[in-house]
This record gives structure tokens, sequence and C-alpha cells, in this order.
């Protein structure tokens, strides 16, 4: 396949073929060479196939081989008839990472962090099938929070208004069709709302050890050896469920939609047919799902916190800086070969990054743009990172959404047999709570790419630009 | 006695099994046992106390596998029910009935698992190999019977 160079951290794949636009992949040198390993170039190119798309098949440095679409993949179509593929979502929908800042500094744990992970790692349940973090909702329920996503935790006493405002969309994005979700995934969600669940997802207690950008740390509430708390979870089964349902409704029609796809994880629909706005209002469902998940979750950190330190909440200071979704299909508008375009946005694992400005950022970060957060591997640091204009002219508003993966889970178990993983966390000053030593294994810092190179290449691309630099003082693994 | 074999994929993100056997009834079997081990890091040193049956539907053996899978899967997601042993009952491209011997597992080997996204048709394959002149097929020394392959992977 030809890859031609355009920039220092940026290449481009002719339009060839099928392709109705070129690819574009935001990487350096080295780690492109990393992406040339897998199949993940090739679904860039499979993506640029897709009816109605504009721009360019999209790929940010975290590129890893997924299903149809790479993870890391951003794909804009055009809202009137272009198509909506769920596969350019993912399964889990909605996942997604926030942010919460505490007025503590590290001093202030001394002795103290073992007890918090092991309460912490009681009050958010996590693993397969996790549940009971409240009580089994009503189905009645179960479709407020289909509807109105965080807002209906913060209605029940889960957090406060300061928390939505904090949040992607408010927490809460419109157009949910509940009567879209299947009773088989309605079903799987009654009782997971607050869990964490399993893989890669995790609660993690973090210090911010470096400041990169005084100025946006100070706007985003962040300061040199604070303690913050980091939750990635997503919308759980009924996300999951959803995205099937979607996908098996879907792929018997493709002929009749004229598709002809390169991929059957491509399976897409007219985002004008039954099918499309069957998936869109659904999925929007589940994403609203997984904010009110992470909201609970996020409810049950402050406890934690307060009761574990012996603090009031004054005192504690447990605000959220931002919560940020990586995977979600949304409309937008974006200028297109230099005119005003609307456009459905896939985002697979990839993340928003409006900058200063743009209408849609808190007014609080308006100044600063948009916080950006991107979790490094287990273990490993992450990044709090701010929207710049080059997510505007370059990425459809998107940047990067983690470490991405360079090593299969079973290689990576593979080499870790006969370590004692946790205690070499704890070596490293990280207290490591998980409910199996295989999800350690299988996300343990070797498996992944250094994160630092990845948000070094969207950092100088002026596409979301860094601001703060946190490693994990506690991990709660599922 | 088992039938059938799997072996685990190395993909990138996520876990798969590559599966064969000397028919399609021997590739679920394995495909049962895959699972459990996929999900379970071994399968688990339980005592078959209880059954489950176990139909599924769908239109061609590729999408059969798949969604013997998600049925299994949801035993283990719902009740806790461990699938050990497998029978099959009966079988065509269209259709799967087994008897499924297992165990309800304790609660902290159940939070130990994996959680399963999804059961995708990412590379989803389930054929009978090309047969060989004089030969039983891929993989077949001659004499022998063809086998079944099958590959699906999880989203994890």
């Amino acid at each position: 396949m030809e890859v031609r160079r355009i920039e220092p951290w940026l290449w481009e794949i002719p339009k060839s073929g099928a392709m109705r636009v070129p690819g574009r992949v935001y990487a350096s040198e080295p780690l492109m060479r990393e992406i040339r390993g897998d199949e993940s170039l090739t679904q860039v190119r499979n993506v640029a196939a897709l009816p109605g798309i504009v721009g360019w098949s999209l790929a940010m440095p975290d590129i890893h081989w997924g299903y149809g679409f790479p993870i890391g993949g951003v794909a804009a179509t055009v809202a009137d008839g272009g198509a909506i593929s769920p596969g350019g979502v993912g399964y889990d929908i909605n996942c997604g990472v926030r942010l919460a800042r505490t007025e503590l500094s590290i001093d202030a744990l001394d002795g103290r962090v073992p007890a918090l992970m092991d309460a912490l790692f009681e009050a958010v349940p996590s693993g397969v099938g996790a549940e009971g973090a409240i009580a089994r909702l009503s189905r009645a329920e179960l479709e407020q929070i289909l509807v109105r996503g965080a807002r209906w935790a913060v209605e029940r006493g889960y957090g406060d208004a300061d928390d939505l405002e904090h949040t992607e969309e408010g927490g809460c994005i419109a157009g949910a069709d509940p009567d879209a979700v299947s009773e088989r995934a309605a079903g799987r969600g009654l009782s997971q709302v607050g869990t964490l669940g399993s893989g890669n997802h995790f609660l993690e207690v973090q210090r911010v050890v470096r400041v990169h950008d005084p100025d946006r740390a100070r706007a985003f509430g962040l300061f040199e050896d604070q303690v913050v708390v980091m939750i990635h979870s997503g919308s759980r089964g009924l996300g999951y469920q959803t995205c099937d349902d979607s996908i098996r409704r879907i792929k018997p029609r493709l002929k009749s939609f004229g598709y002809d796809l390169p991929d059957v994880q491509l399976a897409a629909a007219p985002l004008d047919s039954d099918e499309g706005r069957a998936y869109l209002g659904a999925m929007r469902c589940a994403a609203n799902y997984a904010w009110s998940n992470r909201q609970v979750m996020l409810h049950a950190v402050r406890e934690t916190f307060e009761r574990v330190l012996s603090m009031d909440p004054r005192d504690l200071g447990m605000r959220l800086v931002y919560d940020v979704c990586h995977n979600i299909a949304k409309i937008e508008d974006h200028v297109v070969d230099g005119r005003r375009l609307r456009v459905c946005v896939h985002r697979k694992g990839a993340t928003r990054a409006f900058p200063p400005g743009h209408p849609d950022v808190p007014r609080a970060y308006r100044d600063s743009g948009q916080p950006v957060l991107i979790p490094g591997s287990m273990g490993n640091y992450s990044y709090v990172c701010a929207g710049a204009p080059g997510a505007m002219s370059g990425t459809f508003g998107s940047t990067c959404h983690g470490a991405g993966r360079r090593m299969s889970r079973t290689r990576a178990k593979r080499e870790s047999r006969g370590r004692d993983l946790i205690g070499e966390m704890e070596r490293q000053g990280v207290v490591v709570r998980a409910t199996g030593l295989r999800t350690v294994a299988e996300e343990m810092p070797f498996a992944y790419k250094d994160v630092a190179d990845v948000v070094e290449v969207m950092d100088d691309a002026g596409v979301s630009r860094r601001v703060a630099r946190l490693v994990p003082i506690g991990v709660v693994k599922g | 006695m088992p039938r059938g074999e799997f072996s685990e994929i190395d993909h990138a993100a996520d876990l798969g099994l590559d599966l064969s056997g000397p028919d399609p009834g021997a590739v679920f079997e394995a495909a049962q046992r895959g699972l459990v081990q996929l999900l379970f890091g071994e399968i688990p040193a339980l005592a078959p106390t209880a059954e489950r049956d176990v139909k599924v539907r769908a239109e061609g053996y590729p999408e059969l596998l798949k969604a013997w899978c998600e049925g299994l899967y949801r035993l283990i997601e719902e009740e806790g029910f461990v699938p050990l042993e497998t029978r099959i009952v009966g079988e065509g491209p269209d259709r799967l009935e087994a008897r499924v011997r297992g165990a309800i597992a304790p609660r902290e080997l159940l939070t130990s698992a994996s959680e399963l996204k999804a059961v995708t048709w990412h590379q989803l394959t389930f054929e009978r190999a090309r047969a060989v002149a004089g030969g039983g097929g891929d993989g077949a020394a001659r004499g022998e019977p063809a086998r079944w392959r099958a590959r699906v992977i999880f989203d994890v």
C-alpha cells in the first residue's frame, strides 16, 4: 500500500480503488513503523469507501487493528444522505474518561493509599457482569437514564449540576430513542449502572507530576502534586448489545442500500433510513447510559474519599474537570473544502478536541480549549491535553484517545508468566486492586505504546496541546 | 472424550479462537471449551452439577457459531453458570441444539473472568476444509476425512 509522508507528523494514503477520499494517519516515523505491523492501514483504506465520507479517512497515532474501523479512527459522513456505521463507533458505545480533581496534595494521602484503594475496590463493582452499585432499576427508570443520561443521576443525588456543566454534551445527548433499544440490551442495563466492567477499564487515583501549560492547567484547576481521580468505563452490556443488534439488523439490508463494503464489520446504513435512524436513536441511549454510569461511579468515589480520609466535601473539593467520550457518532458542523457542512463524525477510539472559543466548550474553558483526557497504559502515566485549532482544520475536531496497544493480549499474558506483576507495580509506588490477575497481565505497560509519543504527535500537529502529566498511585482493575 | 480442538489467536486488541474438528458438532464443542478457557484463563476445576439446554438458530454455520458463543456467554453473565461439557443434540447449517453440563461459579471466580463485549463478525469463518485428491483435505493425511475449521474473534 502506498503511504506518503506529507508532514513530519502526517502521512497520506492516496485515493485508489473503492476509496472515496484519501486516508490520513497522524504519526511520527517510529509510531508509523509499529502501525505498519498490523492490518490497521488496510482498515483506514476500507473506511475511506464508506458512502458519503468527506475529507479523509483519519487515523490517530494510537491507531491499532479493530473490527471494520481501526481503533483510533475518525470518519465524517455527510449528514444529508451519508452513512452511519455502528462499527465506526464500536461495541462499547460512549466508552470514555472522566477526571476529577481534589484540593489535596499527595502528602495528604501519606500511608492511606492501600486503605483507600481497598475501599474504592469495594465501592465500585468491577469484573464480568459486575452489578449492584445501586439498586436494580425498573424498566421505567432505565428509560429515564436512556433519555436523560447523567442528569438522571444528578437528580437522584449522585453528584451536582457542576458535574453536568463539565461533561461533554452536559452528560445527555439529545435524540435518544428508548424504543430502538432491544429488550435484551435493556435487560443487561438494569443492574449495571455504577460499575466499571473489565478489560482496559480502570479507576485510578493519580498525582499531577508535571504541568506543561501553566495557564491551561490553572483553568482546569490542576497543580503539581495534586491528587486527582480518573475513571475509564463505558455503557456496559447495554451498549455492547445495542451495537451487536444494530449490525445484525443492518447487515442483510446492505444490498438494498446499494452499499458494497469491503468488511462486514463496516456494516452501515443511510442516516435517513429506518435502520440508520434506529441505530442513531439507540446509540444515543447507550451514550446517555454511559454518562450516567460514570456519574454514579464518581459519586461513589467522592463518598469513599470522604469516609476513608474523614474529610467533609468542602475540604476534599472533588470536582469534575471534564468527562469525554471516545466511542461515538455525533452530528456536528465542520468546514469541508471551504464550505460549512453538517456531518456525522464517527470517533472510534478518538476524543473530541474542540479549540478555544468553540461554543460547545464549557464556559469555564472557553479561553483554554476543551479538556482532553488521554489515559496511558495501566500503571503508566496519563495526560490532560486541550483542544487546539488544528483539530478543526485537520481532524473534524478529534484527537487521540490513549496509548494504543502494541502487543496482543495473548502475547502479553505469555510474557507475564512467572512474574509478580502486582508486586512489580507496588515497588513502583502503584497500589493495584484487581478482580483477576489475567486482566492485569493483559494491560501491563509493555503491551502498549508510550502515550507520551502519542500525545506529542498531536501537540506537534497543533491538534491538542499537552497541559499536564499524571501518574497513578492506585489502580482498580476489572 | 472432548471432541474438536481449539487454539488462541494473537489479535492486536482482542481475543479469538481457531477451531477444528471432524464434523461441525465437534467444532461447536471445541468452541465451548475454548471460550471458557479464554474467559477464565483455564477450564475451572468445577464438577458439573447442573444442565442447561442451549438452542440457537442462524443463517449458516459462521453465524451459528457466533450465536452459540453468545448463548454460552449469556449463561455465564446472567446465571454465573460455567459451561464445562457439551453434548450436541441436533445441528444443521441453520440450527444448533445442545445440552450443556456445568456448574454455578463462586462469585470470586466469576468476577475474575474476562468480560466479553461481543462475539464479532470480524474474520468469522466456519467451513469444511477443501478436499485434495487422495487426501482428506487441509491438514489431513491421505485416507483421513476432511476437517471442519472455524475462527471467531471476541471483543473484550
